[in-house]
This record gives C-alpha cells, sequence and structure tokens, in this order.
C-alpha cells in the first residue's frame, strides 16, 4: 500500500543532520522508530501535523520534506 | 519485529489458547454435557459469561507476563514502552477494529438464520461464537497486516 503520489526527503535531511537515527528522529516528533520507517518508505502518509512536526526537525518548509506527484494520485473527483 | 507486531501476535496466539482450553475444558474435562444441557438456553448464557470473564482476566494476566518478559529480555536496551500508541498505531487499530466489528455484525445476522428457520437455540450461539472468535483474531491479524504493508 505504498503511495506513490507522497515522496519525501527524509533520509536525505537525517543523513544531513549529522545522519540522525530514526529513533532520535521519532523521540523528536513523538512517534516509533517504526512510523518514522514507514513513513520514509512511503508506507504511511503522516498527519499535517507529523509533518510539519518533522520539517521543524530540519528546519526546513513542509514542501522541502514531501512532495506531491498529482499524476501518480489516484482519486475520484466529487460531481 | 515492531512492539505492536509483537503484541499481535501475542493476542492472536492466547486468544486461540485460551478458546481451545475453555471448549476443552466445558467439553472435554467435564464431560457431563448431556445433548438436553446443549439444548437449554442457560447452558449457552452461561458458557458466553464464564468465556467473557475468562478472557478477561486471563489476557489481564497474560499480558503483565508478557511485559515482565520483554523487561526481562531488554534488561540492557532501550526500554519500548507497551501502552505507547502514536498516530499510525491508533490508525491501524481503529481500521483493523472496523474490519473485526464487520464480521462479528456479520456472525449476529448470520445467526438469526436458524433462529427464523425454528432450528433450537444452540446454533443461533454457536453462530454467534464462531463469528465472535473469528473477530477476535481477525482484528489481530489485520494489525499484522497493516504493520508489514503500510496503511
Amino acid at each position: 500500500m505504498s503511495k506513490d503520489h507522497i515522496q519525501n526527503k527524509i533520509r536525505m535531511l537525517r543523513f544531513l543532520k549529522g545522519e540522525m537515527t530514526q529513533q532520535q528522529l521519532g523521540d523528536e516528533v513523538g512517534v516509533t522508530r517504526q512510523t518514522v520507517a514507514a513513513i520514509e518508505s512511503g508506507k504511511y502518509s503522516p498527519t499535517l501535523q507529523l509533518a510539519f512536526r518533522i520539517a521543524n526537525v530540519f528546519d526546513v518548509s513542509l514542501d522541502d520534506v514531501f512532495k506531491y506527484d498529482p499524476l501518480n494520485d489516484q482519486f475520484k473527483k466529487k460531481k | 519485529m515492531a512492539i505492536a507486531v509483537q503484541k499481535a501476535v501475542f493476542n492472536f496466539v492466547t486468544t486461540i489458547l485460551l478458546m481451545g482450553g475453555y471448549l476443552f475444558y466445558v467439553f472435554g474435562i467435564q464431560g457431563d454435557v448431556t445433548l438436553s444441557k446443549v439444548l437449554d438456553i442457560q447452558f449457552w448464557g452461561i458458557f458466553i459469561l464464564k468465556l467473557t470473564v475468562l478472557m478477561v482476566v486471563a489476557k489481564i494476566i497474560l499480558f503483565i507476563l508478557f511485559a515482565i518478559f520483554k523487561k526481562v529480555k531488554n534488561r540492557n536496551m532501550d526500554e519500548e514502552d507497551l501502552e505507547f500508541m502514536d498516530e499510525r498505531d491508533k490508525l491501524i487499530e481503529m481500521k483493523s477494529d472496523r474490519y473485526s466489528h464487520w464480521i462479528a455484525i456479520f456472525g449476529f445476522m448470520v445467526s438469526m438464520i436458524p433462529a427464523s428457520m425454528g432450528y433450537s437455540v444452540q446454533y443461533m450461539f454457536i453462530t454467534i461464537l464462531i463469528f465472535g472468535f473469528l473477530s477476535t483474531l481477525m482484528s489481530d491479524v489485520w494489525k499484522i497486516y497493516f504493520y508489514k504493508k503500510g496503511v
């Protein structure tokens, strides 16, 4: 159930922040290491609140962490 | 294996063991269940009430033992909080509970079929028990699935 239309750069941002571990990031934003791993691998889309917290940890904007690709998003528009 | 998955697997196994143990106790060890007793609505009322109490008490005791076991095993490692749930855990629990409730509701509807056809009450109770047991098991199965495949 990976969400191809939402990509993230958390792995790269962790590397740039002195190879921060998933556990450390999880502790910072109040989630488990497994949840960080699921977000990184695209198996889980975080809530807006958690997304902002993650961006805040890396001191970047939300757009620098998550990218949305509307072409890959398969949803039905409401008529 | 993540602690949440371990908890789901532990729940799955203990549910099967407790249910199996209870069925063996009632129909195996006691063994004095006659046909007239099985057809009696009082028997099934007591059966379900006892089962509910047993499940609740046994699950609490087993979970405490599980927590102690984890604590002893991970003495030198970072402590994992068994009670901690983040937003992903809550979402997975909600989804798996919703799916298991569908099974329970479906089972209740199915149990009305023998009742409406005039069969004895035992068929209704057995159907409710089977689907109740299945819904409990499937809740854990879906949890494991969502943790592995994503939600």
